[in-house]
């Protein structure tokens, strides 16, 4: 159909598309709101996968996970006890004293260390994030010294008093 | 390169010359900016995110206006809380039982913990991700749930043997 002279001046296209649009608008709105949708479900690439496994990042996001369990676990005690009489599960600390004292020794040793690992960790890396504030150890060599240190401090703390 | 004075809400920190201008030398009323532009230069621009009318909808997260109160006042109180703790803590472990350190500890903890709760949400539950409303909800619950944490621990504190003391009994019984 286009070999003619005439017929090459003309676009091809199917019989019945419109080539030229009259109303912009509506054919914006028709094509924005299933983008920003497909948009939302883009994949990620992988990182928290891929990155080499490091004391540098490990321990940051050991601090912030340690950080948000002990505070979960505080709250909980805390906000029990203050909901717990409304809804019938009232608790003092004489109650729950008493339900630890029945425990086995080897399961409270257990338990202790389990407690007090994240927050002897959460203890002590704390303070050297204290101490880079004061802008000292902020080396390759002062992270690593510290984050060793801070790795057998918090190790020891958490044995000594699941001794205790 | 005159710099003409933008009254925006948007924080305007002077970026390259060279972006400003490539950015202003692009079509005036179809600029694009695109979600890795940098945020400074396409601020510089004078138009923000709600300008774009093209095919990229307006960006959910709006840059906060800049407040001492939310930047380097709130650092400093944050790292001085957490130095209070270590002498708290301290004294709490030596002397045993005090009015006044259970009190302050029923105070400082819980306000420290706030503030870390509040970052994780800053960081993993932001407006871009749970939407506007979504983040203030999640924000205001933290602020509840944080006064129902302290008025707990005030409780404990005056009704029953206090913070130390329990940890004491609990941890040896």
């Amino acid at each position: 159909m286009a070999k003619t002279a005439f017929a090459k001046t003309r676009f091809m296209a199917p019989v019945g598309t419109r080539i030229l649009s009259t109303s912009q608008s509506t054919q914006k709105e028709v094509t924005v709101a299933p983008l920003i949708e497909q948009r939302k479900n883009r994949p990620l690439s992988p990182h928290l996968t891929i990155y080499q496994p490091q004391i540098t990042w490990y321990m940051s996001g050991f601090h912030r996970f340690t950080g948000g369990a002990v505070a979960a676990g505080f709250y909980a005690g805390a906000i029990g006890y203050a909901l717990g009489p409304m809804v019938g599960l009232g608790f003092d600390a004489a109650s729950v004293t008493s339900v630890i004292a029945t425990v086995p020794v080897a399961a409270k040793v257990a338990a202790k260390f389990i407690i007090a690992y994240p927050f002897t960790f959460h203890c002590f890396n704390g303070i050297r994030h204290l101490i880079w504030d004061t802008t000292r150890f902020m080396t390759i060599k002062g992270v690593y010294q510290t984050g060793y240190a801070v790795l057998g401090l918090s190790t020891v703390s958490a044995v000594a008093l699941a001794l205790i | 390169m005159a710099l003409r004075l933008v009254a925006s809400p948007l924080a305007i920190s002077r970026s390259s010359p060279r972006i400003v201008a490539a950015l202003r030398a692009s079509s005036s009323t179809h600029s694009r900016v695109y979600f890795h532009a940098s945020r400074n230069a396409a601020a510089a621009t004078g138009k923000t995110a709600a300008d774009v009318t093209e095919v990229y909808k307006a960006v959910a997260y709006r840059q906060p206006t800049p407040n001492q109160l939310h930047g380097s006042y709130h650092w400093d109180f944050e790292r001085l809380l957490s130095v209070s703790m270590i002498p708290l803590f301290a004294a709490s472990a030596m002397q045993g039982a005090h009015p006044i350190t259970d009190s302050l500890l029923g105070v400082v903890v819980p306000i420290h913990c706030h503030i870390g709760f509040d970052a994780m949400v800053t960081d993993y539950l932001h407006p871009g991700k749970v939407g506007v409303f979504g983040n203030k909800a999640i924000t205001w619950t933290l602020r509840g749930v944080t006064v129902l944490a302290l008025y707990g621990c005030y409780q404990f504190n005056a009704t029953d043997i206090g913070l130390t003391e329990l940890v004491k009994k609990a941890w040896t019984a």
